[in-house]
């Protein structure tokens, strides 16, 4: 102890300096994976499932409270969604079975080689700086990096960390989430990033002639560099909010809402090859 | 050795109770860092060597679920665990205020290191209004949460079995 005592700054000193290269290599290599990380993840997930699960209650009776007055004004909205999408889905069972007669007389191939694995949310990670949640599957069960995640409602984001037993995706909220995507209304392509927005993400270098307009359904698109990674089209992603013209790169950008609500969000399903 | 295993399985807490529920919690978009106040709240009470043998494992439990990077935590809290504990054997003042001030400074510290560690490497692309927009509303949510950490610290470090005999 009076070692210690008579060493500290120098102990803190070393401890600094090797903190700062562990840093520097896995700044480097945008890569936060390793037997420490993996072990101290394995033993602690499990705890932190069951508390993640407890504080989504919690969460869930504060945000029913704030929203009783406007549950009114919602119902009748919803009434008159329900209206249209009635008229909407007799429209498409027509185009349904046309397309399915057509995909007939053409032999058209249908490649949908998805294998989903279901995950639970056991936490979210990055401070104020990153959007990442973790997942209670990894490369034992499967996982890759880039894998795309999906949930009930929508597209969640993409596989950035795999450890043995647990994973970390980072969302579409996060500014460095750079996911093609494609407007479905009007079939223009963008690359989807978050905004520092806890409600709203972004899809830029739509071309300025588009048409897209608000309440458009943004969707995934199938282009892809990494060919390990298979990117699944026609996930939803949200909606559009808005639209703004950017003078510096001559291109228009869209405000979109996520369909999925991250705060809730607990069950969810990876896409592997 | 009693004392550091307890405050450091109360960090771990911390940690869980951060990730799990916290982190679902924001003020325009800035969310609470109940670790950096826990830190802030023991460096005041351990002396320098307990400290180095509690914040390094919650640093690096800390490290361990952070994206893209390892070690930036575990160095952000180390060198705030220090300058805390050197200004607190200064002041003999037992105020709420003086840990309500050190959270503010571990903020600002936090936020600097951030700059310098993580901007250089581009994982890090916000704007600087967004860094001094985020710094100020986390500035006003640690300090509206420090003092009840920093109560269940001191009532920790004040019970029977963790007491610490006096030596001449």
């Amino acid at each position: 102890m009076d070692f210690l005592k008579n060493r500290l700054l120098t102990i803190i000193l070393v401890l600094c300096l090797v903190l700062t290269i562990f840093i520097g290599i896995t700044a480097n290599n945008r890569s936060n994976e390793g037997a420490i990380q993996g072990v101290i993840n394995s033993v602690i997930a499990p705890i932190q499932k069951q508390v993640y699960n407890a504080g989504q209650r919690i969460y869930n009776i504060f945000s029913f409270l704030s929203s009783i007055s406007t549950l009114r004004k919602e119902n009748i909205e919803l009434k008159s969604q329900i209206q249209d999408l009635k008229l909407k889905l007799i429209d498409y069972e027509k185009i349904k079975f046309e397309n399915t007669e057509l995909n007939r007389l053409l032999q058209y191939k249908n490649d949908n080689n998805f294998k989903y694995i279901s995950a639970n949310v056991i936490g979210k990670v990055g401070d104020n700086w990153f959007n990442v949640v973790i997942l209670d599957v990894g490369s034992n069960d499967g996982v890759k990096k880039g894998c795309y995640v999906r949930a009930a409602d929508g597209l969640v984001g993409k596989v950035v960390e795999v450890n043995s037993t647990t994973s970390k995706v980072m969302t579409i909220l996060d500014e460095n989430s750079k996911i093609p995507v494609t407007i479905n209304e009007t079939g223009d392509d963008g690359l989807l990033i978050g905004s520092n927005n806890d409600s709203l993400c972004k899809v830029q270098f739509l071309p300025s002639v588009t048409k897209a307009d608000k309440g458009n359904i943004v969707i995934t698109s199938n282009i892809t560099t990494n060919p390990d990674v298979l990117v699944p089209s026609g996930i939803i992603v949200g909606t559009i909010e808005r639209i703004e013209y950017e003078k510096i790169n001559l291109s228009k950008t869209a405000f979109i809402k996520p369909a999925v609500d991250f705060s809730k969000i607990k069950k969810v399903q990876v896409l592997v090859k | 050795m009693k004392r550091s295993v307890t405050f450091v399985l109360i960090g771990l807490l911390c940690l869980i109770l951060q990730n799990t529920i916290f982190m679902n919690f924001s003020f325009f978009g800035a969310k609470v860092d109940l670790l950096l106040i826990y830190i802030v709240s023991i460096s005041m009470f351990l002396d320098k060597v307990e400290l180095i043998f509690v914040v390094l494992p919650i640093g690096i439990f800390k490290d361990a679920f952070f994206p893209y990077i390892f070690g930036i935590n575990t160095l952000i809290y180390l060198i705030i665990s220090f300058i805390v504990n050197l200004i607190e054997n200064k002041i003999y003042k037992d105020t709420i205020l003086i840990p309500i001030l050190f959270t503010f400074l571990s903020t600002l510290i936090k936020y600097i290191l951030v700059f310098i560690f993580i901007y250089p490497s581009g994982i890090l692309n916000y704007s600087y209004e967004k860094v001094l927009i985020l710094f100020i509303n986390e500035i006003i949510l640690n300090a509206a949460i420090c003092p009840f950490i920093y109560n269940v610290v001191k009532k920790v470090n004040m019970s029977e079995k963790l007491k610490k005999d006096w030596k001449f």
